[in-house]
């Protein structure tokens, strides 16, 4: 079907609403469901928000609603728990990291795995982190702080400050 | 390699980023086009543009995850002959779509001056992906009239978080204190926060208080679920609701010394609510969903408080899948009790297990600390095989309440 003028203008309103919010709406997924459930749920996400439009609009933090789309998606295509798998590169290709890390992030609790991931493999804000997975601020910080010290004892890795 | 662990973590993000192809507008819109005449979706897009979908009826009732009470009346028939184990069916990409309430009889709460303690209240409308999970009765905390409070669960799986859950009650006493005002459709509602994370709008209708509670921060689509609150009497509701704690019936049992300790139960549409006793203690808890297929759950017991007793009894029971003939529970000091699963009700298609045990404080670090006193749960069947094993969780990751 050939889309007239207004629907090119209004897919050049969406695409720039996707080219805003993609990038941190798949970073959030991927980390609480990896690369290729985390894709998938960011795909059902914004194709929510390409039916939803107007009711978006409504929504004031978009980012912390479509999060949680994502999630339903998931829930929907994956029952019960959904293990974190890192497929692709980062299995199989030697990268400056232990390869435990991985695994070790797996262990984790979802919600402590998306914080620790938003905030030190993608520096988000801890206020960023909060706003988005619609939890306290200070629930970030003792998730972080307990998955960190988790983390750092199952590498065995001692940082020195 | 870098030893220090926030630097592994930014390579890993590079990584992440790098072997993700990023999404575009146009697949998100593609996958509305390719779903368009398979899920009765409602292809509005941005303003002024023209649908892009050109297959399939469009139709704003019928979007999916949504209760309209205008529709659901004519199917409610077909959904009344279609089994509850629907619900936990592992392939069924739509869990929900058994379960609706029959609001042919439904009124709007908005201009209710009343709701008979026989009546519910329902929402008539649900966020997307948000669907009914059971309604349960509670008799410990009556209105100012006496009467017990009824709730309705909704959520997006019923293995959920129950945190994530939405509530809505009647009955019950108002819990909040203060607030915001909102009017929502001409009427007055009080928004306040709830525990962690929650929110929870209450409003007095005649001597009753209504409370509606969910996830997160309130938002529009809350809004519009308080919006479409009706009053339905119990026969609309689409499975019978969880009781008081007195209708539990006890479906295993063991001794410790001279005290006994059972477990009781009662399950509603695959929603569970178990109860343990001893001689002077009760633990009681409500709204567990339980899928079948799972060989062993956990559901009652101590974490308990060490002080400087040198012993603690721990008690803990859960269920167990019908072809599981003897239960191992080894507790924190190394203590292992063998029980055999009963439903000593003869009701359900799940066998209980209950496991006490004096267990010796000594052997934890410290005092003062809550843990939990069991390790480690195993399933064995007729011929001694190991069928699974299960570890609660932590006290630390487990839910509040």
């Amino acid at each position: 079907m050939a889309m007239t003028d207004e629907s090119d203008a209004g897919m050049v309103a969406f695409n720039a609403f996707v080219d805003r919010m993609e990038p941190r709406l798949r970073q959030a997924l991927i980390a609480t469901y990896g690369p290729a459930d985390g894709r998938e749920a960011t795909v059902d996400a914004l194709s929510w928000a390409w039916e939803h439009w107007d009711q978006l609009a409504e929504i004031t933090n978009q980012a912390g609603y479509l999060y949680r789309v994502g999630q339903s998606a998931v829930r929907r295509f994956r029952s019960g728990a959904v293990p974190w798998h890192v497929e692709g590169a980062v299995e199989t290709e030697p990268h400056d990291f232990d390869p435990g890390l991985a695994p070790a992030l797996d262990q984790l609790s979802s919600q402590q795995r998306t914080v620790v991931l938003l905030v030190h493999a993608h520096g988000w804000s801890q206020a960023d982190v909060a706003r988005t997975l619609g939890i306290n601020p200070s629930t970030v910080r003792e998730h972080l702080a307990r998955a960190m010290t988790r983390l750092r004892n199952d590498l065995e890795v001692h940082d020195v400050h | 390699m870098s030893t220090d662990l926030e630097s592994q973590l930014r390579v890993l993000g590079r990584v992440l980023d790098d072997s993700t192809v990023p999404v575009t507008g146009r697949e998100a819109v593609d996958r509305v086009m390719i779903n368009g005449d398979t899920t009765s979706l409602h292809p509005s897009g941005p303003d002024n543009v023209q649908t892009v979908v050109t297959t399939g009826a469009v139709d704003d009732f019928a979007s999916r995850g949504r209760i309209r009470w205008l529709s659901v009346a004519a199917a409610v028939l077909v959904v009344a002959a279609m089994g509850s184990m629907a619900l936990f069916a592992r392939s069924d990409p739509d869990p929900f779509a058994a379960l609706e309430v029959d609001l042919s009889g439904a009124t709007p709460l908005a201009g209710a001056e009343r709701v008979e303690p026989s009546d519910w209240v329902v929402a008539a409308e649900l966020p997307d992906g948000v669907g009914w999970l059971y309604a349960d009765t509670d008799d410990e905390a009556p209105s100012l009239t006496g009467e017990s409070e009824r709730a309705v669960w909704y959520g997006d799986s019923p293995l959920a978080d129950a945190r994530d859950r939405y509530r809505v009650s009647v009955g019950g006493r108002s819990l909040s204190s203060g607030g915001d005002a909102i009017d929502i459709d001409g009427t007055a509602w009080t928004i306040s926060p709830y525990e962690l994370n929650r929110w929870i709008a209450t409003r007095p209708v005649g001597p009753s208080f209504v409370a509606v509670s969910g996830p997160g921060v309130f938002d529009v689509v809350d809004r519009d679920l308080i919006a479409s609150l009706v009053v339905v009497p119990e026969s609309g509701l689409p499975a019978t609701p969880l009781g008081p704690v007195d209708q539990s019936v006890v479906v295993a049992q063991t001794e410790l010394g001279e005290t006994s300790y059972t477990l009781a139960a009662q399950e509603s549409n695959g929603f569970w609510c178990f109860a343990g006793r001893s001689t002077n203690e009760f633990g009681y808890g409500c709204g567990t969903a339980i899928d079948p297929a799972d060989p062993i759950t956990i559901e009652t017991g101590s974490t308990t408080s060490l002080y400087s007793a040198d012993t603690v009894k721990a008690v803990r029971g859960g269920t167990v899948a019908t072809q599981v003939a003897r239960v191992d529970v080894e507790f924190v000091d190394g203590t292992i009790v063998s029980v055999t699963p009963t439903d000593l009700s003869a009701q359900f298609d799940r066998r209980f297990w209950i496991a006490a045990a004096d267990i010796d404080t000594q052997t934890q670090p410290g005092s003062l600390v809550t843990v939990e006193t069991v390790v480690e749960v195993r399933a064995y069947d007729n011929d001694g095989r190991l069928l699974a094993a299960k570890s609660p969780p932590s006290p630390n990751e487990q839910a509040p309440g």
